[in-house]
């Protein structure tokens, strides 16, 4: 009894040594799987206007039946929708349908220069616009001229106003520099 | 005004607790960890596209763009225990490889030695494995990933998402009498058992040489 006592205590020490010892011998694999995401640009055209309480904002709504001499509120920004901060600019083309050459200066629409630059048939926004960010109005005001003669009567005026953005990152220093405009 | 210390004690024991557990985010180095006996790595900081994604910094990157990510590869072990570690690419998962073809991916090991300098979707000096050192409990090498993102990327990648699987093995070493002491970072957790049995067996020994010399006295 004695015997098979020892014998088993020896053994417990042989298998305790054992277990330790063969701790260091494991190997394992495992897999990282990393991402690489691109970014994007992305920005669309807010256009507005003045309720007639002159201070609320509401979405701009064609105006119909209007005067020579009058003035229609339409205001026009852009916003960023993408995640990374962009260039922008935005071409503004004017035009009324008549049978004849229609004169477009009679249309006025009050440019913000302050913010926006001119070049080339295109209005630059000065500032890169952050992600989620909304410019100043480009403009906020169309005036139809008191010399639209009768030969105006029942014309169409279209005003289309089309953004571009191009990233601001590794772009050149301003936007007047930046390359990599969008086709039209 | 006992009340009033009180009260300022409180204040200023929450405000201490709110400190404590404010934990600031840092901009994100990675880390692979080998936790010894879990026998398995632990990838940090994991991404909501991969839960083992070590690239937290390449994400929404755009043309031009020159990004860095520090990788840190630890033997994280709490016993003493010896390990190599091995790193192999195997490469990119079909969907996004055109999108990493059009970057160039550069890893290189702390003490510069550069183990892979390719277009992103390839595998290059990792197509096989590339041992990383040998770590004692403790230990740690970086990892430094750079990414080279070129202007001439196009609109066509935008949103583009591309995986590249790492995969990385760990074999555990004995630690023989001629290694240099390893610095003392952690307990072994089941230690104590050993040496419970060891004592255990220990004493029953002893007390058997005793009761047997004792009977011999006897007789």
């Amino acid at each position: 009894m004695k015997k098979k006592l020892l014998l088993a205590a020896l053994t417990a020490i042989c298998i305790c040594i054992a277990a330790y010892g063969t701790v260091a011998y494991f190997t394992a694999e495992d897999t990282a799987t990393n991402v690489v995401t691109a970014g994007n640009i992305d920005v669309s055209l807010k256009e507005s206007a003045l309720a007639e309480d002159g201070e609320t904002l509401v979405p701009f709504e064609d105006a119909i039946g209007v005067m020579p001499g009058t003035q229609v509120s339409k205001i026009v920004q852009v916003e960023n929708t993408g995640d990374h901060d962009a260039y922008v600019r935005v071409r503004v083309e004017t035009q009324i349908d008549l049978p004849e050459e229609a004169d477009l200066s009679l249309i006025g629409l009050d440019f913000n220069t302050q913010d926006w630059v001119e070049k080339d048939g295109y209005y630059y926004y000065k500032q890169p616009l952050a992600a989620g960010a909304t410019t100043q109005p480009l403009f906020t005001t169309v005036t139809f001229s008191k010399d639209m003669g009768n030969e105006y009567q029942n014309s169409q005026a279209k005003i289309t106003v089309t953004a571009y953005a191009v990233q601001a990152e590794n772009n050149g220093s301003d936007v007047l520099k930046a390359a990599g405009w969008p086709a039209e | 005004m006992k009340k009033r210390m009180k009260s300022v004690f409180c204040a200023l024991l929450a405000l201490m607790m709110l400190v404590c557990m404010a934990v600031p985010a840092f901009a994100a180095d990675a880390s692979v960890q080998y936790e010894g006996n879990a026998k398995k790595f632990i990838f940090a900081p994991g991404s909501d596209e991969s839960p083992t994604d070590l690239f937290d910094n390449f994400k929404g990157v755009m043309p031009g763009d020159t990004l860095t990510q520090k990788i840190t590869v630890k033997n994280d072990a709490p016993n003493q225990v010896k390990v190599k570690i091995y790193l192999r690419s195997l490469g990119a998962e079909e969907d996004g490889a055109a999108f990493l073809s059009q970057m160039n991916l550069t890893v290189t090991q702390e003490g510069d030695s550069e183990l892979f300098a390719a277009p992103a979707d390839q595998t290059d000096g990792l197509k096989d494995w590339v041992c990383l050192g040998t770590f004692y409990s403790g230990a740690d090498v970086d990892l430094n990933v750079k990414l080279d993102v070129p202007l001439t990327m196009g609109d066509e990648f935008q949103n583009a998402v591309g995986k590249i699987n790492w995969q990385f093995k760990v074999e555990e070493l004995p630690i023989e009498p001629t290694d240099p002491t390893p610095p003392q970072t952690g307990d072994d957790p089941y230690l104590w058992i050993y040496a419970v049995i060891c004592s255990v067996s220990v004493v029953a020994m002893v007390g058997l040489f005793f009761a047997v010399k004792r009977k011999k006295r006897t007789n």
